[in-house]
């Protein structure tokens, strides 16, 4: 009898507070039941010998009480895991080369750069390390709570459902988005985002002045006060859609539709920009920090200003040029028509 | 048969069990059950199902609504927490009998012997 509380207290242990007592209750009682049922006497006189053969019949305390769990048993599982896997991936690469950019930075004024650059770079693989298992860490963290918030319902859509056979890539066509691509051009964005938002004074460009390195920033004060909310906007969507495209490396219908999305928004922003410039403010801040002439300066200032006259009414007719070769292949793709189905097909 | 090929084989006879438990257990509870009497009448009828799987399958299927259960605590008694088929359940064990019948035709047909 001893036993059978024992292990009912032990199959609690491991059951989800609100529906420990209720769980205990009954298999104390189905555990009575089948101990009676064996030693063809009442449980409290039941031989010993009954009562553990019929306990190791039930099965290990913890495999039972996860038996009773509704939700499955794991941290991450597997509607989660190749989204966790692509932002894994990305989080890692991101940090590697944003500590590498930062090892080259910190080392840009030394007069021994290369040396340095080395040194720093040794000296920072314990912290990369570390950084990477942090980070993985912090994702898990992240997705174990997505795994536990999410309704099951939400978690279980099933993929076959949202599927669609014309979306896959022809045999020798359709054209697959290199992982490589994909993840430089997040590292980029991210690079970029970091640069505008937390490190505005390297966002610039670098001048020799007294023998000095500098870093004249390129963007104007307009900008960051009128245009930064722009831009982080543009850089956020590009990294989703970025890691979007991660997950199915082919290009298809979505992927289409998402890069002339983001080619109509870069329009858009760009077009706010020469609204509402200037972008580009280098002339103040380059007469500050250089021993250039009033010529030089001047020759500065009319190539940045001939640059943000120039270059972004050349992004904008990009953007359409880009759009119209994807907009071509969105057409050239076969209409999602449903194919019927197969009479009496099983599984 | 070398042991690894007959531990394979039991592994295929176990999922193979595994995938009607569900229609046995909702056979038997067109009438009330508690645990311990249902196992005696699946293994009456020669379905014998290991407890530590038998008991919690049938938690799952109540809160998916396949079954209704009540507790009985009568006094001095053992309180038991009986099973009973739910409407959603009779609908899906009508289903569930006719893909068996089905499958049962068709499997047959396959495992023929050769003449």
């Amino acid at each position: 009898m001893d036993l059978i509380e024992r292990y009912v207290a032990e199959v609690g242990r491991h059951l989800p507070r609100q529906q420990r007592v209720d769980v205990q209750t009954e298999l104390r009682s189905l555990l009575q039941d089948m101990v009676e049922d064996r030693a063809q006497t009442k449980v409290d006189k039941a031989d010993e010998a009954v009562v553990t053969a019929v306990l190791l019949e039930m099965g290990h305390p913890e495999k039972v009480a996860a038996s009773y769990q509704t939700r499955p048993q794991y941290l991450i599982g597997p509607q989660l895991f190749p989204i966790f896997k692509i932002v894994v991936t990305v989080v890692a690469v991101v940090l590697t080369a944003v500590t590498l950019l930062g090892v080259v930075l910190s080392a840009w004024n030394s007069d021994a750069f290369l040396t340095d650059v080395t040194t720093s770079m040794v000296r920072a693989i314990p912290d990369v390390i570390g950084a990477l298992f942090s980070a993985f860490g912090s994702v898990a963290i992240v997705f174990a709570i997505l795994e536990r918030v999410i309704p099951e319902s939400e978690l279980t859509a099933d993929e076959e459902e949202k599927w669609d056979p014309h979306q896959l890539p022809a045999v020798d066509g359709g054209r697959e988005m290199k992982r490589g691509e994909l993840i430089g051009g997040i590292v980029f964005g991210v690079i970029f985002l970091l640069l505008l938002n937390a490190f505005p004074q390297w966002a610039g460009i670098i001048v020799l002045h007294d023998e000095q390195v500098m870093t004249v920033p390129l963007f104007s004060a307009n900008f960051y006060t009128n245009l930064l909310p722009w831009a982080n906007l543009l850089l956020l969507v590009s990294i989703g859609v970025d890691v979007y495209k991660l997950r199915f490396r082919w290009q298809n219908r979505t992927t289409l539709l998402l890069d002339i999305g983001v080619n109509l928004l870069t329009a858009v922003v760009v077009y706010i920009f020469m609204v509402n410039g200037p972008v580009l403010g280098v002339n103040a801040a380059l007469a500050q920090a250089t021993d250039f002439s009033q010529e030089g300066i001047e020759v500065f200032t009319n190539i940045f200003a001939f640059i943000e006259r120039i270059a972004l009414p050349l992004i904008l007719i990009t953007q359409f040029i880009a759009i119209a070769p994807k907009g071509y292949q969105l057409w050239q793709l076969p209409k999602g028509d449903t194919p019927p189905m197969v009479a009496g097909k099983m599984g | 048969m070398t042991k690894a090929n007959q531990q394979y084989a039991e592994n295929l006879q176990l999922e193979l069990r595994r995938g009607v438990i569900v229609l046995a257990v909702l056979s038997q509870l067109r009438q009330t059950h508690y645990g311990y009497s249902l196992r005696q009448a699946l293994v009456d009828k020669g379905f014998d199902v290991n407890e530590g799987t038998l008991y919690p399958l049938l938690r799952r299927l109540e809160s998916q609504g396949l079954l209704n259960s009540e507790w009985d605590l009568e006094e001095g008694g053992r309180p038991r927490r009986y099973y009973t088929l739910s409407e959603a359940g009779q609908a899906i064990l009508t289903d569930l009998k006719a893909e068996w019948k089905y499958l049962g035709v068709v499997m047959d047909g396959l495992l023929v012997d050769d003449k």
